[in-house]
This record gives structure tokens, C-alpha cells and sequence, in this order.
């Protein structure tokens, strides 16, 4: 069948430069694989070898059990959409989608056949005529990707092939190469650097840094249970707050201490996490989504060791919830990490005005909060993640 | 016989090989130089789609890139041929036999003597040698394109 199985793929440039290291990625056959990380991270250049466009330095590559390291790629049965479409324009819609069956010298009827499905499937009908430069880009990028659905091959690998359209058109097309891959069933790779994209598409996500693979899991795993800061930070939107913490013990509960604030952990909490325990006294990173906070208003029955109090600096009512934001007199969580996450989000030269972290929370829209309001905080202590400000590893066991 | 020709020589004075040699000398280095300017232009995505689609090297040359970069295949043979065909110095070296000479070592000769300059029949000639230099502008005009790789990607 037709899995791909990446055993520790290495890519190094002549330079020196180490682009993957040691990768070890095993895509079952029809799974939706999606590859996510920030810029620079050598998802792509992954991708690119198992396209056979770039050599492999060391390891092992398969797909549908062959060893491909030395194949070329027109005999390892891929088909690839790229980023920048690559249409050939001097040819029409109709001649770009059957290009690579035409140089097989398939029987003709086939060619018509499956150029004809992959036309129905992705709407191309009235376009077939068209040459590229007369098509808009959600057109060309479906051009393309009826280019690689009529090869009918062992794996589909896509780069990035929705970051040159606009928001609504991406939104769309996210939803209709899903509905591609699923009807058809193939084992797809799929490179992307938005996060979004990654939780919506994939049945399972690998995250990439610094050539590096982080963790790979279904996304609500990876959303739910990062294993290093960079997870925490890199998925979800808006990003978790951090800001460094100290765990102390009272009496036979945890606490912990967030700038003025203590929040008590649920003994089911501390339970979970045994690690926590052998922090006490020290320094952790402490990481909170935004939608775990909430208006202490809103709030019946909020214990007073999970609330924090803080001054709202800003709101941006979305309808749908009103996200505010507020700065903790915690400090910062400084670490490689994270300075890879500001990098990512373009955020390094940003200046900070207030001493403490700032943090953002999503509160349910009936709050009535407004910008200079003294508000408190409630925490779902549930919900907290742990990290240890050296390593960067989640703490759990 | 003409003094200085063997007939199984095919290279050499007052042939047409030596000086087919001599301009392909020139013009390959200057010709490419100026063509790979133009071959720059095509986004290499086109090259690596085609790969991955299946097509040998010389499929994608002959059937992807060549077709792309036909206004600049168009202006060199046009400039080549121009070139050529006006070529005088060389010509006029190598070629010092009058059944070997070419249009424009020959046009030279009927005003270059002393006395019996016969310019009736040098106009007439220069006005014939420009029919092949226009008559191949006509053909090559709609090759002489912009914009044909606008399309392929992004941008």
C-alpha cells in the first residue's frame, strides 16, 4: 500500500547547513499528514525529498515499501502541488491537467476520462480552454491540484498550497482539498506554516523547529497536551500566555504563585501531574490558554485561590467573544523556545511598554468589561500547563 | 579548376565551412550569454512540476522551456542572421576566390575598382541582399512576445 516512512532523514548543505535532522515519520496509507512549523523549520526541504527534488544526505525513505532514496521522482508515483501553482502557461487547463498522463502515452479515452473526472471534482469545467494567465487564483490553484488528482498516484504531497490566497478563498479551499483527499483516499503529505491550517486538515500533525521534529499526534492531543514550550506556544490562536511562576506547598495542596497572585491547584490536578511536586520552591513556567480564563463576574462559585486580579489594558469585541487584554507582574518566559515563537510571529522588535507579561483571555461575550476596568480573573486551574523554565519540557510524571 | 581549391577539401579558404566555423566561434559565447539572461526567467517550480509530472530532462527542454523562451530564440537567429549575412571583414580575408565569395564581399568588389565601378548594379544588389533580412523580420515578428510565462506562477 501506500505508506511513506521517513527513518532518520537527515539533509545537510554543502555549507554546513543542517536542514533536518534525524527525521523519523511514518504516514500511513490514506492518512492526511499535515508537516507545520515555523519559517526555516525544513518542513519544506522534507517535503521536497520525499518529492525527490532534493537528495537525501543520510537515512532511509520509502513509500509503498520501496526504497526511493536514489529513485528519481517520475518512478516514485507522486504527484505534487506547489505553492506558486507552476501551471505551464503556454499550455491550456485542459493540456496542463493531463501533462503527465499524455507523457506516459496513456491510452487516449483513459486520459479523457480522468481528466474529465478531475474537472467535475474540482468545478474546472467551463475553464478547460482557458491558458492560466486568464484564470483567478483559486482557479489556477485548482488547476493545479486537478494536475495531481488525474496521475492517480500512491501519495499527493502539497506545499504550502493555500498561503497566496486570500482569507476567504483559503477558508474555502481548506475545506475542499480535505474533501479531496477523503473521497480519493490517498496518503497526503502536506506542508503548511499556519497553525490552523494544520488543526483543521490533519488527521495527524508534526510540528518541525529548527529541523527538528517536535511532536506528532492528532491535533486536539497536540492542543491539549504540548510536550515543550515551543508546542505550547506554536499551537493555538491567540497564543498561551506565559509568564514564569513559583510552586509552593500549603499545607497538602500545590499552589502556585503568579506575581501577586496564588492560584491553588485541585489535588486531582497536582494528582496528574506528580512531577509538579518535585518543584516546590522553584521557578516554573507556567502556560494559560485564553479561553481558560474567564470574567469572575460570569463566574458563580469561583474560589478565591483561582482568580487573579489585573487591569484591563484593551478589548477587541469579536461577536463571538470579547478578548481582553491585561498585563500579570509576573515575569517573562525567556528561552530559546520562545524567542523562536516571537521570531515566528514577527513579533522580536515589538517594544513592551509595562514591566510583567502581558496576557490575553477570551471572555464570554456577555462580559461587560471595558478597558481600564480592575477586574478579576477567574483561572481553570484544570487546565494550567507546566513547564520547566530550563528545559522547556511540559512537567507531567 | 580555381588556383588554391581541392575539390574533396571542405575546410579551409574559400570554403563555406571555414567560415561557418569562424562565426560560430563568436557567436556561441555572445548568443548564450544573451539567451541565459532570458532562460533566468523561468521560475524553476515550472521545471520541478514537470519532473514530478513525469518528464525526462529533455522532455521538459524541449516541451516546456523552449516554447517559453521562443522571443529570445526568435532575436538571436534574426541578430544571427543579420550578422551574418553583413559579415564583411572575415569574409573578405577568407574568401579570396570570386566563385567562393559571399553577397557582401561580392557586392564590395563591384565598387571597389579603380575605373569601372558599376554602381547601377551595386544598388540594385544592396536592395536584393535586404529582402532575406526583412522577409525573415515578417516571419519572426509574432515569436518577438512578452508576458508568455505570465500564468505559470504566482506573482
Amino acid at each position: 500500500m501506500a505508506e511513506v516512512v521517513l527513518d532518520k532523514i537527515n539533509k545537510q548543505y554543502e555549507n554546513g547547513f543542517h536542514a533536518v535532522k534525524d527525521l523519523d515519520l511514518d504516514i500511513a496509507d490514506g492518512e492526511f499528514l499535515v508537516l507545520v512549523g515555523p519559517s526555516g523549520c525544513g518542513k519544506t526541504t522534507a517535503l521536497r525529498m520525499v518529492a525527490g527534488l532534493e537528495d537525501i544526505s543520510s537515512g532511509t525513505m520509502r513509500i509503498g515499501g520501496r526504497v526511493v532514496n536514489t529513485m528519481s521522482s517520475r518512478d516514485r508515483d507522486i504527484a505534487m502541488v506547489f505553492q506558486s501553482y507552476a501551471l505551464y502557461p503556454h499550455m491550456s487547463v485542459a493540456d496542463n491537467i493531463s501533462y503527465g498522463l499524455r507523457l506516459r502515452r496513456m491510452d487516449k479515452a483513459e486520459i479523457d476520462r480522468r481528466a474529465k473526472r478531475a474537472a467535475d471534482m474540482l468545478e474546472l469545467g467551463p475553464l478547460l480552454d482557458r491558458k492560466p494567465k486568464q484564470l483567478s487564483g483559486g482557479q489556477r490553484q485548482r488547476v493545479a491540484m486537478g494536475r495531481a488528482i488525474v496521475r492517480e498516484p500512491q501519495v499527493f504531497l502539497m506545499d504550502e498550497p493555500l498561503s497566496n490566497l486570500d482569507a476567504k478563498l483559503r477558508v474555502q479551499m481548506r475545506s475542499e482539498i480535505a474533501q479531496v483527499q477523503h473521497d480519493l483516499n490517498v496518503t497526503t503529505m502536506y506542508v503548511t506554516h499556519d497553525q490552523v491550517e494544520a488543526m483543521t486538515m490533519g488527521d495527524r500533525v508534526a510540528v518541525m523547529k529548527a529541523g527538528v521534529l517536535q511532536q506528532i499526534g492528532d491535533p486536539q492531543h497536540l492542543y491539549d497536551n504540548p510536550d515543550n514550550i515551543f508546542m505550547a506556544g506554536f499551537i493555538g490562536s491567540p497564543p498561551m500566555n506565559m509568564a514564569l511562576g513559583r510552586v509552593e506547598r500549603q499545607g497538602d495542596d500545590l499552589t502556585v504563585r503568579l506575581g501577586g497572585a496564588r492560584l491553588t491547584l485541585a489535588p486531582a490536578v497536582a494528582a496528574d501531574r506528580p512531577g509538579l511536586a518535585s518543584y516546590v520552591g522553584r521557578g516554573v513556567a507556567v502556560g494559560i490558554r485564553s479561553e481558560d480564563m474567564e470574567d469572575a463576574r460570569l463566574v458563580r462559585d469561583a474560589p478565591a485561590e483561582s482568580r487573579l486580579r489585573a487591569v484591563i489594558t484593551l478589548t477587541e469585541a469579536l461577536g463571538s467573544a470579547i478578548v481582553v487584554h491585561f498585563s500579570i507582574d509576573a515575569s517573562k518566559v525567556v528561552t530559546q523556545d520562545t524567542k523562536e515563537l516571537e521570531r515566528d510571529a514577527h513579533a522580536e522588535d515589538v517594544p513592551h511598554h509595562d514591566t510583567g507579561t502581558p496576557f490575553v483571555a477570551s471572555f464570554a461575550p456577555r462580559s461587560r468589561v471595558r478597558t481600564g476596568d480592575d477586574v478579576e480573573v477567574v483561572v481553570d486551574t484544570e487546565r494550567m500547563h507546566f513547564f520547566d523554565p530550563d528545559t522547556g519540557l511540559a512537567i507531567r510524571a | 579548376m580555381p588556383a588554391g581549391a581541392c575539390p574533396t577539401r571542405s575546410i579551409g579558404f574559400n570554403t563555406p565551412w571555414a567560415l561557418i566555423i569562424l562565426y560560430l566561434g563568436g557567436a556561441l559565447g555572445v548568443n548564450t550569454w544573451l539567451m541565459k539572461g532570458f532562460f533566468d526567467t523561468i521560475p524553476k517550480d515550472l521545471d520541478e512540476s514537470a519532473k514530478v509530472d513525469g518528464a525526462t530532462h529533455a522532455q521538459i527542454f524541449f516541451g516546456i522551456i523552449l516554447p517559453l523562451v521562443a522571443p529570445i530564440l526568435a532575436v538571436t537567429g534574426l541578430l544571427g542572421f543579420i550578422g551574418t549575412i553583413n559579415e564583411f571583414m572575415i569574409a573578405n580575408v577568407f574568401l579570396t576566390d570570386p566563385d567562393s565569395k559571399t553577397l557582401a564581399v561580392g557586392l564590395y568588389g563591384l565598387v571597389s575598382g579603380e575605373r569601372n565601378n558599376n554602381f547601377g548594379m551595386f544598388a540594385a544588389g544592396s536592395l536584393l541582399a535586404a529582402i532575406p533580412t526583412v522577409a525573415l523580420f515578417q516571419f519572426l515578428q509574432r515569436y518577438i512576445v512578452g508576458g508568455l510565462t505570465a500564468g505559470a506562477v504566482k506573482g
